[in-house]
């Protein structure tokens, strides 16, 4: 499981989604970013038909997609609550 | 024999002014003088040595021409090559005039054979060799020839690629052309409004090179359609389509390719906007006002479509592209409407399907390239006349090159592309100079239609021109890099996106570098892909053999076009539109998936399934359904899927129809790697006859 961010410079709700994801890497989850303005993080972008930043999505293990926040920011707790939720039913 | 002068023989020259001259040296120290560098001294030694080798050769007559390649020869042996470049004829050999002259042209399958299409390739040819020669820097003319990259149309240099048109501008303005013979007032009636439309856009078929796009056509007729009946509306639907259809009398004997932007609701950026009535006049009314008139237009369009022509063919032109909006379902009796469409795209095939998500809003034409509106095009809508759009030129990479290249070297392959974006931009910069220049010329000059100026600016809106960057076998480079073709695997189809991410954030550079619009576009390549093919097993041999596709034993090979997956593959059409998608927010001029239908038949709620969910789950720009068709000559009745004779009458005089790439022609006009193409197409029949198609996403 792990969160991917898409972020772009001049966006401004970016810095906050930013802090979202350094907290969620601080409790333990695997968390990458991708700048829009590179070809990793466009190329990656457009897999994930992203079209507005910021935009976090919650991975499976296959790479399906469990969570997904497009131009808008969760809180830590929203996020968390995501990660959580799909682990108990997992577990279950 | 060296000793005699010419003038005391009786030497005549054939010139190219239809005239016989006696023998001048001195015209050859004029011209000299005149088209290079040289001085005066050297004209006249030079004219001496070919006056001296004319004489050994004994002739009676001489032709210019040949007099011409002789003085060249000798500036070669005198180390003048630029003198040498500067002196240079244009021109073709008897034996290719005389080939032309006797066989049809397989470049553009939208030329006819005939002598205006004669004529065009002609022109055309000697306008190529200008381009190459006097317009373009050698850097970029050896880039074309070598096959690194493919300007388009160099047989139109003198003139813009295409071009987004308001029948506004017409009926605001009446048709007054600069040069023409008379000068219409704006149109009182629709019959003739539908005139001045199709005057218009020949008379803009002569200034630009390729598609002639409308937008809103059945919105802007509305006003002139109140009170008329539907059997009225019907008939001038019918002349629309048959008018277009059957210009194959303009340009080289070309119909003009043309495409009709049509829309369901009333657009919001038009819905408050005064409309235009009869005499040019507003109406007191708004657009909005006119949804009715606008839709029973709409619906009788595609009744016409439906019906085909007097033999049940699809009609070539003019393309019909259905914008599908959040706006288009929120409609009233949009559902019958998507019914009727995708009757037509499923029957005849012409509908074409364009996305509009969200704010997005764009005119649509050629073979699927796009103007999208930006804020200044949607304040611009308030007076709707002023949206005109061009595309000044397109220039395709050539993609599997930079793989034989680099081989695998991922570092090398980026930079490489670099370079090529970097070559593109200086040959849109180059012809955007030689434009300029034409267009400084005025209304005394060659392009004095794009520079009338009836609403105060001119015609031709240069500053708001985009300039396209195609890309022509991205899935062919993949399978060099990873040794896999975009769909047999994750890996192999992220590189795919890697590639147009660097390409789509280069030409964000260059546009910010050079102040001009480079944006990407998935070239039609209908030949291009074919002349790439074959000039990389040429130059490449074994690397190129393992990856052209199409069957190399008879030379009918190709690349996979722009960004497409290979359409071979058997991927189930829902896929493909879903995964082609995936590419089209990167390529901001165009796209488009193809659904090859083959013989199938889908039922009407089928197709409107398909299209609905393409619209809702996937982020592709547009689509379009192909049928396959096959029309005898003989009893000139159509037959669905493709035939060795016509099951009708039984004759083999029969030709096929189906798209080449954005548009319907018949088969027999094809150059070879579109044949192997076509050959190769994976048809998915049995998937398209299910009821629920498009469920899957």
């Amino acid at each position: 499981m792990k969160f991917k961010l898409f972020w772009k410079e001049g966006c401004p709700m970016c810095p906050a989604a930013k802090n979202v994801i350094h907290q969620l890497i601080c409790s333990g989850y695997q968390a990458m970013e991708y700048d829009l303005e590179t070809t990793e993080g466009l190329a990656e972008a457009a897999f994930y038909a992203v079209l507005s930043t910021p935009t976090i999505i919650l991975l499976d293990e296959q790479d399906n997609s469990i969570a997904e926040w497009r131009g808008k920011v969760p809180t830590f707790e929203e996020a968390q609550a995501a990660a959580s939720a799909w682990q108990t039913a997992k577990v279950s | 024999m060296s000793n005699v002068e010419t003038t005391d023989m009786a030497l005549f020259v054939r010139t190219s002014e239809e005239d016989f001259r006696s023998w001048d040296r001195q015209k050859i120290v004029d011209a000299l003088v005149r088209e290079t560098y040289i001085d005066e001294d050297t004209a006249i030694r030079i004219s001496k040595e070919v006056e001296s080798q004319i004489i050994a050769s004994n002739l009676k007559i001489i032709t210019a021409p040949l007099i011409r390649e002789l003085v060249d020869a000798k500036l070669i042996e005198h180390g003048l090559e630029r003198a040498r470049w500067m002196h240079t004829r244009l021109g073709m050999p008897l034996y290719d005039v005389n080939q032309l002259i006797l066989h049809p042209n397989r470049e553009n399958a939208n030329v006819p054979h005939g002598p205006e299409a004669t004529n065009l390739t002609l022109a055309e040819h000697i306008k190529k060799e200008y381009a190459l020669l006097a317009l373009f820097s050698q850097e970029v003319a050896d880039a074309h020839l070598r096959g690194d990259i493919h300007i388009h149309d160099l047989g139109f240099c003198d003139r813009p690629y295409c071009s987004g048109q308001s029948l506004e501008y017409v009926k605001k303005f009446g048709l007054n052309l600069p040069n023409a013979l008379s000068m219409a007032k704006p149109a009182k009636h629709p019959e003739v409004l539908l005139a001045h439309m199709v005057k218009f856009a020949a008379a803009l078929q002569g200034n630009f090179a390729g598609a002639i796009g409308w937008d809103a056509v059945n919105l802007f007729f509305a006003p002139y359609l109140s009170g008329m009946s539907d059997r009225e509306i019907r008939q001038l639907a019918q002349i629309m389509i048959f008018e277009f259809s059957q210009q194959a009398v303009a340009r080289g004997g070309q119909a003009i390719f043309s495409d009709i932007n049509i829309y369901w609701e009333v657009p919001s950026h038009f819905e408050n906007v005064p409309a235009i009535g009869p005499g040019g006049i507003y109406t007191g009314k708004t657009y909005g006002q006119y949804l009715e008139e606008s839709q029973r237009f709409a619906r009788a369009l595609f009744d016409v479509y439906l019906e085909g022509d007097a033999s049940g063919r699809p009609f070539f032109f003019p393309k019909p592209l259905v914008h599908i909006t959040e706006k288009f379902f929120k409609t009233p009796g949009h559902q019958d409407f998507l019914f009727h469409i995708c009757e037509v795209a499923a029957e005849k095939g012409n509908t074409y399907f364009v996305f509009d998500r969200g704010d997005t809003a764009k005119i649509s034409e050629c073979c699927r390239l796009s103007f999208k509106l930006r804020a200044e095009d949607l304040e611009d809508a308030k007076e709707p006349w002023k949206m005109r759009y061009c595309a000044l030129q397109n220039v395709t990479l050539n993609l599997p090159r930079v793989g034989y290249e680099v081989k695998g070297d991922n570092c090398r392959l980026f930079e490489r592309l670099g370079d090529l974006m970097e070559l593109a931009a200086e040959a849109h910069m180059q012809k955007r100079v030689f434009i300029e220049k034409l267009l400084a010329l005025g209304e005394s000059g060659p392009l004095s239609l794009l520079t009338m100026s009836r609403d105060g600016e001119p015609y031709l809106r240069l500053e708001r021109a985009s300039h396209l960057i195609g890309m022509v076998g991205l899935n062919e480079l993949v399978k060099i890099q990873t040794g896999q073709e975009m769909h047999e695997s994750k890996e192999a189809f992220m590189m795919g996106l890697k590639i147009i991410s660097h390409l789509k954030l280069l030409a964000d550079r260059l546009s910010s570098k050079h102040k001009m619009h480079f944006v990407l576009e998935q070239t039609p390549a209908e030949s291009t892909s074919y002349r790439f093919a074959k000039l990389d097993l040429r130059h490449y041999g074994s690397a190129a053999e393992k990856t052209v596709q199409g069957d190399l034993a008879k030379g009918e090979v190709y690349y996979t076009n722009s960004t497409y997956l290979n359409v071979s593959a058997p991927i189930n059409p829902i896929e493909r539109v879903r995964q082609e998608g995936l590419f089209h927010p990167l390529i901001e001029a165009g796209a488009l998936t193809h659904i090859w239908l083959g013989e199938a038949r889908p039922s009407r709620e089928s197709l409107a399934n398909f299209v609905v969910k393409t619209f809702q789950k996937t982020l592709n720009d547009q689509i379009a359904f192909s049928p396959e068709f096959t029309t005898c000559n003989s009893c000139s009745q159509t037959a669905r899927g493709l035939k060795e004779t016509c099951p009708y009458c039984g004759s083999d005089q029969v030709d096929g129809i189906t798209r080449i790439t954005g548009y319907f022609t018949k088969i027999s006009s094809w150059n070879k790697g579109k044949r192997g193409e076509l050959r190769d197409r994976y048809r998915n029949q049995i998937y398209l006859q299910r009821e629920s198609v498009g469920n899957e996403i």
